[in-house]
């Protein structure tokens, strides 16, 4: 029977896992805006803005996914460390990046 | 507890938690208690969670704003303002990408904190957000009503 700091500890982990899990979901709502929006293709700029998003989730898709088998079940190996970080944020400024690149490419 | 010091409170990592693979000495020429550093004595792992779901969550905030600048670019009416949608849009989007990279820099300066036991460091990005949300329903006032007059 496990004490209190280790189910304490559990549920800490799963709140986690399932901020992750959050994360993802708002990243691929995000995504299918933006792409629902760029097509059909117009111009370079749409072009550029569509390579950015694929590229965010040819990325993040399989960072997320590993995190998450990673820390399924007893397999855990604790708190990530800053990579995970750093992708997700990428991931954000580049959404950040073909949002402008749409915004602009559209008539004001 | 009104320092916001939590580094008070630490455990040695646990077995069931440890990464077998990673290394017990820091590699050479990095802080040993730099984030992703592992160290001897680390801080407690639900301080170390809770930091990442902090992390996390300004994230997803930072996509909600993205995602409505876009909104706000692509599935608005014209207004008579010319760049009405791009001025109400575009700060969005941009405040959505200092937050995501404002929300790394935190999370790290928090992780450093916590494993140094220090006081953890303030934080600026609430205020940024309401700066400019405040900034951008300003913005849409303004437009609206040059475009009724």
């Amino acid at each position: 029977m496990p004490d209190g700091e280790q189910v304490d500890r559990g549920r800490a982990r799963e709140r986690t896992v399932l901020a992750w899990n959050r994360s993802g979901l708002a990243l691929v709502v995000c995504t299918a805006v933006l792409l629902r929006r760029l097509w059909p293709l117009r111009g370079t700029s749409q072009m550029v803005a569509l390579g950015v998003t694929a590229a965010v989730v040819v990325v993040l898709a399989p960072v997320v996914l590993v995190h998450h088998l990673r820390r399924r079940g007893r397999d855990d190996r604790g708190p990530l460390g800053p990579r995970a970080m750093i992708l997700m944020t990428a991931g954000t400024v580049a959404l950040a990046v073909g949002g402008i690149t749409l915004a602009l490419a559209t008539p004001a | 507890m009104g320092t916001g010091r939590i580094g008070v409170i630490r455990t040695r990592r646990v077995s069931s938690v440890a990464d077998p693979d990673r290394p017990t000495d820091p590699p050479s020429g990095r802080a040993p208690d730099g984030p992703g550093q592992p160290s001897q004595d680390e801080p407690d792992v639900r301080f170390t969670y809770a930091n990442e779901r902090t992390f996390l969550a300004w994230n997803r905030t930072s996509l909600a704003l993205i995602a409505t600048g876009v909104a706000a670019t692509q599935l608005l009416p014209k207004f008579e303002v010319t760049w009405g949608r791009r001025l109400l849009g575009l700060p969005l989007i941009a405040l959505g990408a200092v937050l995501a990279v404002t929300s790394f820099l935190n999370w790290r300066s928090n992780e450093r904190a916590m494993r140094r036991g220090e006081p953890l460091p303030r934080s600026v990005m609430p205020l940024v957000l309401c700066a400019g949300i405040t900034v951008v329903g300003l913005l849409a006032i303004v437009i609206a009503a040059v475009g009724k007059a």
